[in-house]
């Protein structure tokens, strides 16, 4: 409660997953969280400011969705503990508004009935009208109102409609809460709530023909079909690979032609010596060897926010149960593990929808095998390399499948056994999954979502791969010779000294000492593999990034062993990308997980295990085609 | 040296003292997960 009269009042939004809490959320507060037609987008307490109609400010907190105070996935608890003023630096809240899908009214009233019955002043958001009124409901907020003892609001928020009616009821005084009707945590309670629910939604949100099917139910008919809906599925997940390949084409040309005309300016601006290098070789050409990789990465976002805005996610998720259970996973593991595609950190948050403990503790230990964003760049530079053809290809896209295909299998073979080894729960869970209606993607919150994301990426270029190229110049600089050979100057660089100690270690695997180093600077970000690559093998900024790409791959197709022998031939390029698709290169997902899973033991043991595994993966692969005779 | 040796000498001593400070200072309180993965978590206060 509040403590002093300055001390803003607190309204908490909460609701069942995916009634529409964070884009209420956004609307009130003007913040950008992400939202999507899935449920547990949410998976903590975020909280904003808004102010009442008389200016005066509330601190509004967006709870995790829940289906019930008695709930016991993490992201539940947060929710419960956030109402009864449990969580620390949070007061519990003045005022709770519960947000619920009208047209899923049956559904969502046990949460608003229990959230009532705790005795918080409680103001109901009658979300979505317009999908209930059009799938044939007849809506009495009046009634709801009457029978409940709260205000209801009908409102749309995603479109803004209704927002200034819910401000009107957050005025203060706030309602004074009713009497609680039921006994909290009992199963009699339970029992006379459903019957009040029913009840109350023949009243209140009445059903012109109950038995009327709706356009989403038409649809998931198809969709949903055990045949023709994993058509769809498989169709659709190819169609965003092939695009990441094709569609990036176009905007990747324009960013290499902008890069040669800065490396062409500063070479005419700046005469041959150290500092040109610097500025063409190490800052250009580390730069933007992971600069170019932003359409793809962006394209990515966007595929997966189109399909998580649409609804399509939902279906996918449901579809994607019976393959999960074969992995001793559930339905819900599918969102965690699908938003790893695109990076592994809010794939392993989002695991805090799961409720059996085991079960998310292994889907956060295989997360990182789903292969994220940061592994496109060396993927989109060996590839290529591997069919000796330039990129975009309808061939690369296949690889590219495979290689997905191979880590996601991985993660569903080792969470089987781990599922196994960590044995049943001791309690029952069940697979609850909301399908909700398909709705237009909500495009504001698509692109905005993908630009964000895009600056990530760009602060992370012109930060730490910025730093690291400018490092990893002078250690294949520095100490310099005399001699004018290129080859003669590495190996007496620091760079060059460094790749012979670890080349014994990686020479098993196909690689020799420099594509070692490039490894080895890797561990900090995947895809500092390539601007490694583009210093150690001194790519000079071409004229267009797409030639120096080329000339990057010229320069990997012609490198050779000190015996003349191809350094990289197809057995040592798949090895290569096995290391990749297995090594957890990424110090902040380890990071995230020792938080998430409560123990830097288990985070530890996971970077073990993949960096382990990944090295067995690469030798077995080259040594044993060299075996097979490849 | 030459000015271009002395200038890019300097640059990469700047570029690796702010590794060292970064990787050494204590670290702040954080809200979000406190990288830039994306991730869409903001501050809660």
């Amino acid at each position: 409660m509040r403590t002093s009269p300055e001390t803003p009042a607190t309204i908490a939004l909460i609701g069942n997953p995916n009634a529409g809490k964070t884009t209420l959320f956004n609307t009130l507060t003007g913040a950008n969280q992400k939202v999507g037609n899935y449920s547990g987008v949410t998976v903590e307490l975020k909280s904003g400011e808004t102010f009442t109609p008389h200016g005066k400010k509330l601190r509004v907190l967006d709870l995790p969705g829940c289906y019930s105070l008695r709930a016991p996935s993490p992201d539940e608890k947060v929710a419960v503990d956030a109402l009864q003023g449990n969580l620390p630096g949070h007061p519990k809240p003045d005022l709770v508004v519960c947000v619920v899908d009208a047209s899923n009214l049956e559904r969502h009233l046990h949460l608003v009935l229990q959230v009532i019955d705790l005795g918080i002043p409680t103001v109901l958001a009658l979300n979505m009208v317009d999908m209930a009124e059009k799938s044939g409901l007849r809506l009495d907020p009046a009634k709801l109102s009457e029978e409940l003892g709260v205000p209801v609001v009908p409102m749309q928020a995603s479109a803004g409609r209704g927002i200034i009616e819910l401000k009107q009821a957050l005025r203060f005084p706030f309602p004074t809460p009713p009497q609680a009707k039921w006994a909290a945590g009992t199963n009699e309670g339970d029992a006379a709530r459903r019957e009040f629910i029913l009840d109350l939604c023949e009243l209140a949100a009445r059903r012109a023909d109950a038995h009327q099917l709706t356009f989403s139910d038409r649809l998931d008919h198809w969709l949903l079909h055990p045949i023709l809906g994993w058509v769809v599925f498989l169709a659709a997940m190819f169609t965003v690979f092939w695009a990441i390949f094709s569609f990036a084409q176009i905007p990747m040309g324009w960013i290499e032609t902008a890069q040669g005309g800065v490396a062409g300016w500063v070479e005419s601006l700046i005469p041959e010596g150290d500092l040109r290098s610097l500025l063409v070789d190490g800052v250009l050409g580390g730069v933007g060897g992971v600069m170019v990789f932003l359409p793809q990465i962006l394209l990515l976002f966007f595929f997966i926010g189109l399909l998580e805005s649409s609804g399509y996610m939902a279906r996918a998720a449901y579809l994607m149960d019976g393959v999960m259970s074969k992995a001793g996973l559930s339905g819900k593991a599918f969102l965690p593990l699908f938003s790893s595609y695109a990076c592994a950190i809010p794939g392993v948050m989002a695991t805090r929808t799961i409720d059996s403990a085991k079960e998310r503790l292994v889907t956060i230990f295989v997360a990182p095998w789903m292969s994220c964003s940061a592994r496109l760049p060396v993927y989109f530079l060996i590839v290529p390399l591997l069919l000796h053809e330039n990129e975009g290809s309808w061939k690369q896209a296949l690889i590219l499948f495979a290689i997905y295909a191979l880590g996601t299998l991985s993660a569903f073979g080792v969470a089987r056994v781990l599922r196994r080894k960590l044995g049943p729960d001791a309690g029952n869970h069940h697979f609850l999954l909301e399908l909700p209606p398909y709705r237009a993607p909500q495009w504001k919150y698509i692109f905005r979502h993908v630009l964000e994301r895009g600056g990530s990426f760009v602060a992370k270029a012109g930060t730490i791969i910025l730093g690291l190229s400018i490092l990893l110049w002078a250690l294949g600089t520095y100490p310099k010779t005399d001699s004018k050979d290129d080859a003669e100057a590495l190996a007496h660089s620091a760079m060059g000294r460094i790749g012979a100690v670890i080349e014994p270690l990686v020479k098993p695997l196909g690689f020799d000492g420099r594509v070692g180093t490039a490894i080895l600077t890797s561990f900090a970000a995947r895809e500092v593999f390539n601007s490694s690559m583009a210093v150690i093998f001194r790519v000079e900024a071409a004229e267009n990034d797409k030639q120096t790409r080329a000339s990057l791959r010229g320069r990997l197709a012609a490198a050779k062993w000190p015996d003349g022998a191809p350094l990289f031939t197809p057995l040592s390029m798949i090895s290569l990308l096995v290391f990749y698709i297995y090594a957890l290169q990424c110090l902040p997902t380890t990071a995230v997980v020792a938080r998430e899973a409560g123990s830097w033991k288990w985070a530890l043991g996971q970077f073990a295990f993949m960096c382990g595994f990944a090295y067995v993966s690469s030798l077995l692969v080259f040594q044993g085609g060299k075996i097979l005779g490849f | 040296m030459d000015w271009q040796t002395l200038i890019a000498s300097g640059i990469v001593v700047l570029t690796l003292t702010i590794f060292l400070v970064r990787l050494t200072r204590r670290p702040r309180g954080r809200h979000g997960c406190g990288h830039d993965c994306g991730c869409g978590k903001k501050s809660i206060e």
